[in-house]
């Protein structure tokens, strides 16, 4: 072994099921967040405050974006630095359980204005993301002088902002204190931006050179890139928060403007793919990065006072690139590589400790994800994030259809999935009758 | 004695182990297999010790790293990597 070489470390993977389940979970979640939509139709598009949308973005933004990224946190932290997420085994069920439970309540008792059950979700919510939270972020610590450790440590370090703004507003929901919904924008860029984007960073500069073949990333973009943003989010913060609005102007450019270099720059590696073969990975990517730079487009209309951002339109363009155009495409596009690779993995090792490994046949990462399905399954989120956009323009029954698509779109991934596994499920039972 | 090439710094994973496993598994005795990677590839180092090879990895000229192959108790081999 070359020492500093930087490169994966997979005997420090935690075992295959810890992430495994959270990635088969939180597609079958994020579809009821279609559902959901999808029954209460333009109720959910009357302000961008009403609880059936936010209870239906919930389950979509902790029921899957968040269930998977803590999931990936707990696998590629590991296995990129070295350094394993302190009681794995335990740390990925327990905050699994609360995220996936607490996001279903929440969204329950959002819809249906029943306060307790949003302070259950709440509490569920809160303990499953502060246990994934303190066990990531004492690794991300240790492992600081790695790019991607660095940007999920400020990843954890903003989920940690999110979840605990998200908290006081359930319990504002639930009546238990006062609802502050003037820090909802606050809330909304640590999650965007912060959680989602920092993370999204931090594993993009492992994954998409790896999985896509593409060139790496500059090493300045992997040292500042994520510094930049976060330091961004805390000026916008801080500016807004105390009124100086020339250093909210500032933090703003600087958050948003690294997330725009970091599409720009992504869409820039994929174009230099070494093996340019179709790949379903690389489309759910590009619909995320470009995605990205289009919801900096309608920022910038914002600040330009072309679009009022203010009002529940354009707030529900700006949601529905960055959620669903962004999120879900990058995330889906992760889980066709970790899925099938974690399930290979597996059958690997299983069969170099049968008695005649050459004489075992198992099938490799394509064959456990036949390539028709997965591109049928991106044409269908494709048309999802289309429909979400119209309904964020023209509401009406537009937001049933919406709500429908997505709903489609998630539950045909949980089921091309749920494939992988059943698969390498059949190859175990051979290796094992073999061996 | 014979050193086999096997460049896969193109390919995607799971095809660059994949490769790697089905060339070794035909390495006549005295032979040796070069791999021409971009990354390490630390998940083979402990399928290729489970089945009965040894390896040794060098900063590449034309990758950034050059895996070299051979089956444990092959002195041979081990002679012309020692030698490589």
């Amino acid at each position: 072994m070359i020492p500093g070489g930087g490169d994966l470390r997979f005997d420090r993977m935690p075992p295959r099921w810890v992430p495994l389940r959270a990635f088969l979970v939180a597609p079958v979640l994020g579809g009821l967040g279609g559902l959901m939509l999808g029954i209460v139709g333009d109720r959910a598009a009357t302000s961008r405050y009403a609880g059936e949308l936010i209870g239906a973005l919930h389950l979509v933004t902790l029921g899957f974006l968040t269930l998977v990224m803590a999931g990936a946190v707990v696998q590629v932290l590991p296995v990129v630095t070295g350094v394993p997420v302190p009681g794995a085994s335990w740390v990925g069920p327990a905050s699994q359980l609360g995220v996936a439970v607490g996001s279903l309540a929440m969204a329950l008792g959002l819809a249906s204005r029943w306060g307790v059950v949003v302070g259950i979700g709440g509490v569920f919510v809160g303990a499953g993301l502060a246990v994934f939270a303190a066990a990531a972020m004492a690794a991300a610590w240790r492992a600081r002088r790695n790019p991607t450790g660095r940007a999920m440590g400020l990843a954890v370090v903003s989920l940690v902002v999110v979840a605990g703004l998200g908290v006081t507003f359930l319990a504002g929901h639930a009546g238990w204190m006062t609802l502050r919904r003037d820090l909802t924008d606050v809330h909304l860029a640590w999650a965007l931006i912060g959680w989602l984007g920092l993370l999204v960073m931090g594993v993009s500069f492992q994954v998409v050179p790896m999985f896509q073949v593409t060139p790496h990333y500059p090493r300045g973009i992997q040292r500042l890139l994520p510094g930049v943003g976060f330091l961004g989010l805390v000026g916008w913060t801080v500016g807004r928060l105390e009124r100086w609005s020339a250093v909210a102007a500032v933090g703003a450019g600087l958050a948003i403007g690294a997330m725009a270099v970091h599409a720009a720059t992504t869409l820039w590696l994929q174009a230099h793919r070494r093996r340019k073969l179709r790949d379903v990975t690389t489309d759910d990517w590009r619909s995320g990065m470009v995605s990205v730079l289009a919801a900096t487009g309608v920022v910038g209309a914002g600040a330009l006072g072309v679009v009022d951002l203010a009002r529940t339109g354009p707030a529900l363009t700006l949601g529905a690139l960055s959620v669903f155009g962004f999120g879900v495409s990058v995330v889906e596009g992760m889980l066709y590589k970790i899925v099938p690779f974690l399930s290979w993995l597996h059958l690997q090792n299983l069969v170099s400790h049968a008695d005649r490994p050459s004489a075992v046949r198992i099938r490799n990462m394509r064959q456990l994800l036949p390539g028709v399905g997965p591109r049928r399954q991106f044409a269908a989120h494709v048309v999802a994030v289309v429909a979400l956009l119209v309904a964020a323009a023209a509401g009406g029954v537009w937001m049933r259809i919406a709500g429908a698509a997505l709903a489609i779109d998630l539950w045909w991934l949980a089921w091309e999935l749920a494939g992988v596994v059943r698969r390498s499920n059949q190859d175990r039972r051979e290796v094992l009758r073999a061996g | 004695m014979a050193e086999r090439v096997l460049d896969v710094s193109d390919l995607e994973p799971c095809e660059p182990m994949e490769r790697s496993l089905a060339a070794v598994a035909e390495l006549a005795p005295g032979d040796h297999l070069r791999i021409l990677h971009r990354r390490e590839p630390f998940p083979l180092y402990e399928i290729l010790a489970e089945r009965g090879f040894n390896h040794r990895t060098i900063p590449g000229r034309r990758t950034p790293f050059e895996i070299l192959v051979w089956r444990i108790g092959d002195a041979a081999a081990e002679a012309a990597v020692d030698g490589a």
